[in-house]
């Protein structure tokens, strides 16, 4: 189904930032930034503060996915859920849409993107809707998100992708699913081709492909969360036969290996084979992965690589470092938000407005990015 | 754009207006009211009869009779068919539901933990506290079936042989958990879950109906996806029979049935008096599909590899897999709820 157009941009001009806070009120304070969708079932994007508050609710055409700030916080941008027509531009105070981005013909948006340092170059996962190859659209940012290029990712169904702290080079997720044109089904169900590319930013040059050893081969990489040291963790989803259970979350390490994360077996299986998001903690020394099907969030020690526990909550997704160490806020899809913490008990729910929303798969934390 | 921003200022505060307060409250106490207390209560009571027939069998004198023991076990498996998909209070804590029943099983978690239980000398494992901290696959309904159904275990406690102590005492234990779990989970609705529904306001209340709805769609999905899908394999060459729930007590197609039948009730005890058209499309749709399950042949493994039978189990299945299609798409609306999609289709 494409979108027309003219129609799609009507849709977005009059879609509006509510305005709900004063300009310029978020500095020091932590703000969170998620698509969701409201009793009645209108996208949105939304901005709350850790209280409670929201900050603004701008409605969006579709589902929105993953959100990206703009070094120096001037800019938002929101991706459409993968097969994406469009990502958008948002004032992070206002919520205003400043500027809608449709995807070029003959790609779809997948879901994520990200900046470079200098904030001028946005880079975003797409699909290449002919023969489902990926590719990283690249967009100038100071000339209006310009699409100046495109570079291969080297494999299907790019997802996630963050930057090494150099800067200079980017790690894709393909997740390795080929997708007919407006689809989500996988055509190569069984013979998933998931990877993880290194790339030049500079020149698109595949540095390292990484892939998975033959017998996990029905594991697709899809979430990754960049440390300051330079390893990323990465979260997987298992498309194989039910009955199997997959270790789901590990770290590309310094040295280019991927090593997968131990977990006990009791707590391996309440993760139902799928991890739908992942993030490090304000130190990035605590890793948490979220399984919306088993209801849990998982914790990691990255540097001892000890398993930490887990919490429940109904329909988890969205999680981001809250401004305490070890401490994580967590988005449901019909249990509002709440903060976790390692050490404690029970999820505290923050309620508030935040409860009458339904929250998507991710959330970012605006003054940690 | 001044103007278009105050309109959607307008627009959004009307959207977000609480039109059914009173609505979903009513909604989700006639479900927890007519459907989840007396459930839980009845899990409660059946769980601890077993209890009572394990601790009585353990003092008996061998070789024992399992009669008693084998109808505690279906009377109580029965109470836990019946809301078993459930999660949405307080089953969803401190991860009691893994403890009830670990199924479909994976990577043999339940054989592993049972013989693990009957293999250890020591008799403090199988103490509450400590018990509680063994592998949850061995804590529930599916060991508890295997250790009284599967031929080797059971000739076991039947024998006066001195293994056949250990056997009892690790049923026992079991059998004291589910009953120790159940009797909380019931309490909890009772005195935390239904006055803070009482209390609830609208959010609340729209979160309980939805997440009542999303068990119930789940469950759905559950029965057509593994405890029928999974055992009828892709032909009737490759069928998959010991992957069918609870086969080695001949449970399978019952607990199908019951499962049916408890989304049936829950459906209308939240539709309530006037379910609507939509409503009442699905709940027709479960209902036959329950009546369908009624007459199915009750042994799912021998029937999935049989001719006439397993004609029988894929009209159950496609009798489920619509009811699940249509109950998707007509519950909601009709409830006035969106269910939270990252469970159902994640990214």
């Amino acid at each position: 189904m494409a979108i027309d157009r003219r129609s799609f941009l009507a849709a977005l001009g009059a879609a509006i930032g509510t305005g709900l806070s004063p300009r310029g009120a978020f500095a020091g304070e932590p703000i969170y930034v998620s698509a969701c969708t409201n009793a009645n079932g209108v996208h949105h994007v939304a901005a709350f503060s850790q209280d409670g508050r929201m900050r603004f609710a701008t409605t969006l055409p579709s589902r929105g996915h993953d959100i990206t700030l703009r070094p120096g916080g001037r800019e938002l941008v929101v991706f459409a859920r993968r097969p994406g027509n469009w990502m958008a531009v948002i004032d992070p105070i206002s919520g205003d849409v400043r500027k809608v981005v449709p995807a070029m013909p003959g790609r779809h948006f997948y879901g994520h993107g990200t900046f470079s340092d200098d904030g001028r170059l946005l880079y975003a996962t797409e699909n290449r809707v002919e023969n489902g190859d990926g590719v990283l659209g690249i967009y100038d940012a100071d000339a209006g998100y310009v699409r100046i290029g495109e570079t291969m990712t080297n494999g299907p169904g790019p997802h996630d992708l963050t930057f090494l702290p150099d800067g200079k080079r980017l790690v894709v997720a393909n997740g390795g699913e080929r997708t007919e044109a407006d689809s989500r089904d996988a055509l190569n169900q069984g013979a998933l081709e998931s990877s993880l590319a290194v790339l030049r930013a500079g020149t698109g040059e595949v540095e390292s492909h990484i892939e998975l050893p033959r017998e996990l081969r029905s594991l697709s990489i899809r979430h990754l969360a960049c440390a300051p040291d330079g390893e990323v963790v990465f979260g997987c989803q298992f498309k194989g036969d039910a009955l199997n259970v997959m270790q789901l979350v590990g770290i590309l390490t310094l040295s280019g290996e991927t090593i997968f994360l131990d977990i006990p077996e009791d707590d391996l299986l309440s993760l139902e084979n799928y991890i739908g998001s992942v993030s490090l903690d304000r130190s990035s020394d605590i890793i948490a992965a979220t399984s919306p099907l088993g209801s849990v969030v998982a914790f990691w020690d990255r540097t001892s690589r000890r398993y930490l526990g887990r919490r429940r909550m109904s329909d988890i997704c969205g999680v981001a470092a809250a401004p305490e160490r070890a401490t994580f806020l967590v988005t449901s899809g019909n249990a509002g938000v709440g903060m976790t913490q390692i050490e404690g008990r029970a999820i505290e729910r923050i309620g508030g407005d935040l409860d009458r929303w339904i929250w998507d798969n991710h959330t970012l934390s605006l003054d940690r990015a | 754009m001044r103007l278009l921003a105050a309109m959607g200022f307008l627009l959004a505060f009307a959207l977000g207006a609480p039109a059914n307060a009173a609505d979903h409250r009513q909604v989700a106490l006639r479900a927890a009211r007519e459907f989840a207390l007396p459930r839980y209560e009845a899990l409660a009571e059946a769980t601890s009869s077993q209890a009572a027939a394990w601790n009585d069998a353990c003092r008996s004198k061998t070789p024992r009779d399992l009669k008693a023991l084998d109808a505690a076990f279906h009377a109580a498996a029965d109470a836990w068919a019946q809301v078993e998909f459930v999660r949405y209070g307080p089953i969803g804590e401190e991860f009691r539901f893994e403890r009830m029943e670990h199924w479909p099983e994976r990577r043999n978690a339940v054989s592993r933990a049972l013989s693990n239980l009957i293999s250890r000398p020591d008799a403090e494992i199988l103490s509450p506290e400590r018990f509680q901290e063994t592998s949850v696959a061995g804590q529930g309904f599916s060991a508890l079936e295997r250790l009284l159904f599967e031929e080797e275990t059971r000739n076991g406690l039947r024998s006066s042989a001195p293994a056949s102590e250990r056997l009892c005492q690790v049923g026992k234990a079991i059998a004291t958990a589910l009953a120790t779990t159940s009797r909380k989970v019931s309490d909890e609705w009772r005195q935390k879950t239904l006055p803070m529904l009482e209390q609830a306001d609208e959010a609340r209340a729209r979160e309980a109906v939805t997440r009542l709805v999303t068990d119930l769609l789940t469950a759905l999905e559950v029965v057509e996806d593994f405890k029928l899908v999974g055992p009828l394999g892709p032909s009737i060459d490759a069928t998959r029979p010991t992957t069918a729930e609870m086969w080695r007590s001949g449970r399978s197609t019952r607990a199908i049935h019951l499962n049916l039948e408890a989304a049936g009730a829950l459906t209308r005890a939240l539709l309530g008096p006037n379910p609507g058209d939509e409503g009442q499309g699905a709940l027709d749709a479960i209902e036959s599909a329950a009546s369908i399950s009624e007459n199915a042949p009750e042994d799912l493994r021998k029937a999935v590899a049989d001719p006439r039978g397993r004609t029988k189990i894929i009209l159950l299945r496609d009798a489920v897999s619509s009811a699940r299609t249509i109950a998707t798409a007509g519950l909601p609306p009709s409830l006035e709820i969106t269910t939270g999609f990252n469970s159902l289709d994640g990214d």
